[in-house]
């Protein structure tokens, strides 16, 4: 795809993480043994487009959104912004970069410091890179944050700390705290999955709506299809540290071709009680990302693995126009429909 | 056949500050078989709720009124040693964060062993076997007994704990959002397991939950709490496509669906305070169509149609409407 430009390009990225191990195991042997929470990750994010990460617990996709704002740093691979590689850059230059990227993290309770007023949790950023000239440019700043996300008259809360605040006004505070920097482009990590659902719609709008004010581009990290699906342009799925299947969302979604995908799909329940739909569920366990199945990693737990799959590692194939799957025999729904 | 009867149950907390009232006149039933999904927002109660049925609020709450009859027999008039043969004799639970309940140091089967043999007369070896046989039913190998907790995962984990809660063949058993840490394909392996074994045992389900796609999935009947109260209770059908209440209507409209959703609708505000909770209807400040009756006089909690019960005055004009826009 030309057609949109590109913000942020990911390839070929691994994070490993060493295990340690006792000292007797070590004098055994002295090799090391990792932990391939990312191991080997390629896509684009385009400018002003929310693009997805979606996956289980343990598939690395919260690795994969703190690697790329170089937050714990790769293994492997590169990561291009802006003509910039940040695995390659000094610290000096990554700090300079730091306010134009952003994130904003899954429990409003945890990721504010309950010591630190409103202003001070919004204005820290600003102080800290030396954005503003003085104290009223600085309230000033906040105040605009809190104004567009809401927190509404400012003057209410920006004095006001965490503990004072309801859940879905302190993902606000967070989420002012991204914004007020200016920034480029944001990971949202699990943004609305600890707030209760009459919060959720309300966060989901005002993350929609600064990307336009903003000039926004998030990468929106999450185990909910369903909230994927409302918020998302594309989508990539992940399984035990690789993607496995990416595209428009809707199509992913509909019409799924990775087998995991399939039945990832199929497991997520349905506010809807007259639908029959069987959810699904692979067999089995994730296996371990220490020692992860040779072939397509999904082979163990797959209905359709056969001695390809076991070997081969799949390569990607676009299914239709946009939408890649990476699996050697593409789901088709028949395959349930003697069950 | 009714199973469990809550008549007008009060639940309080007594705090400096003053009362909480977070279980407020609430009443319903549940059949032998049925699954009730008890929904609503964080705070409204739902999770006091379970603990005041198993009598076991923590300090310093208690029960102010209200009966728990099962199978006729009040429960919130029983001592504390009279209660401690009912929990997992004849209604059992399934906590929140329930895996991380099970003892670390202990192994599994022992954990299962030491519940059987303190509410049931028989041999340690038939206990074993016993044991064996629960986790066979929940999908989990039974050489598995003599692992330690850490070396399950998550929803086996939370396997276990259904395995416990019913070894002793309980009538009703109390799951306060059994699969909120878990992965939806766990989740869904945990929810199917949880049906067939329903089926078996004849076991009445009490689901508590946020999350109404799961509610949708999995229950027969729903009642829907907020601010200590329930504001609808009808059939899981009726409740997705026919609700009456202003409150049931936005929360569900609030839920974005696998299959592509039309805008969502959020609900003004937050969940009232439980010390003061407004006059009159509970949900007012938050209402679309609030009115000055609903501001001076609490709705009565009515049967509207069969087996459809609204507290809401403006009930019934709210046929098909959309209130939230």
């Amino acid at each position: 795809m030309t057609s949109a430009e590109t913000l942020i390009e990911v390839r070929n990225l691994k994070k490993y993480f060493p295990v340690r191990r006792g000292f007797v195991a070590q004098l055994v042997s002295r090799e090391q043994i990792w932990v391939k929470a990312v191991d080997d990750v390629s896509f684009d994010i385009r400018k002003n487009e929310v693009f997805v990460l979606a996956g289980e617990s343990g598939c690395g996709k919260t690795t994969t959104g703190r690697v790329i704002l170089n937050l714990t740093p790769p293994s492997d691979g590169s990561i291009r912004y802006g003509g910039l590689d940040l695995t390659e850059i000094t610290k000096q230059e990554m700090k300079a970069l730091r306010p134009k990227l952003q994130i904003i993290f899954q429990d409003p309770y945890e990721s504010l410091n309950p010591r630190l007023s409103i202003h001070d949790s919004i204005g820290e950023a600003l102080q800290v890179n030396r954005l503003v000239a003085s104290r009223e440019d600085l309230l000033q700043r906040i105040k605009m944050a809190m104004e567009d996300v809401r927190l509404y008259p400012p003057e209410d809360f920006i004095y006001r700390y965490p503990h004072m605040l309801s859940g879905g006004q302190r993902q606000r505070v967070v989420i002012a705290r991204a914004i007020v920097t200016q920034p480029e482009f944001i990971v949202a990590d699990e943004p609305v999955s600890m707030l209760d659902a009459s919060i959720r719609a309300e966060i989901l709008h005002l993350l929609k709506e600064l990307i336009k004010k903003y000039d926004l581009t998030y990468l929106y990290i999450t185990h909910d299809l369903a909230s994927a699906r409302y918020i998302g342009d594309r989508i990539a799925i992940m399984y035990l540290g690789k993607i496995v299947e990416y595209g428009p969302v809707g199509r992913v979604i509909d019409n799924p071709k990775h087998q995991y995908t399939a039945i990832l799909v199929s497991a997520v329940p349905i506010p809807d009680p007259t639908l029959i739909h069987t959810r699904r569920a692979p067999v089995g366990e994730v296996p371990s990302p220490i020692n992860p199945p040779p072939g397509c990693r999904f082979h163990p737990r797959c209905p359709q693995a056969d001695e390809q799959c076991r070997q081969e590692e799949p390569p990607f194939k676009e299914v239709e126009p946009n939408h890649f799957a990476a699996c050697w025999h593409w789901f088709d729904p028949k395959q349930w429909e003697d069950e | 056949m009714t199973v469990l009867e809550v008549n007008h149950l009060k639940a309080y907390f007594f705090l400096e500050a003053g009362e909480v009232k977070a279980v407020d006149d609430v009443s319903f039933s549940i059949e032998r078989g049925e699954t009730l999904g008890l929904a609503g927002e964080s705070g409204c109660g739902k999770s006091t709720t379970a603990y005041a049925l198993l009598n076991l609020l923590p300090y310093p709450g208690r029960i102010v009124s209200g009966e728990v009859l099962l199978d006729g027999e009040d429960l919130t008039k029983k001592s504390p040693d009279e209660m401690r043969q009912i929990r997992w004799d004849e209604i059992s639970m399934v906590f929140q964060g329930a895996m991380n309940a099970l003892n670390p140091v202990l192994r599994v089967g022992d954990q299962i062993v030491e519940a059987i043999t303190l509410h049931e007369d028989i041999s340690v070896d038939e206990a074993y076997k016993k044991m064996e046989d629960i986790l066979e039913v929940v999908g989990v190998d039974p050489t598995r007994a003599s692992n330690y907790p850490h070396e399950f995962s998550g929803g086996m984990k939370q396997r276990v704990m259904i395995a416990m809660a019913l070894v002793t063949e309980p009538k009703v058993l109390i799951a306060d959002e059994p699969t909120t840490a878990l992965d939806v394909t766990v989740e869904a392996q945990v929810l199917k397991l949880l049906k067939s074994l329903q089926k078996k045992f004849q076991l009445s389900v009490i689901l508590i939950t946020h999350d109404l796609a799961t509610i949708a999935e999995a229950c027969d009947r729903v009642a829907i709490m907020y601010a200590g109260q329930i504001v609808e209770l009808a059939d899981v059908v009726t409740i997705f496509k026919e609700r009456l209440h202003p409150y049931t209507e936005g929360l569900i409209r609030s839920v974005p669906s696998l299959l592509g959703t039309e805008q969502l609708v959020h609900i003004p505000g937050a969940p009232p305070g439980l010390v003061t909770p407004p006059a009159g209807c509970r949900f007012h400040p938050r209402c679309p169509i609030a009115t000055d009756i609903c501001i001076q006089q609490e709705p009565e909690f009515r049967e509207i149609k069969e087996k459809h019960y609204v507290a809401c005055h403006h009930a019934n004009q709210l046929w098909g409407k959309n209130v939230w826009k």
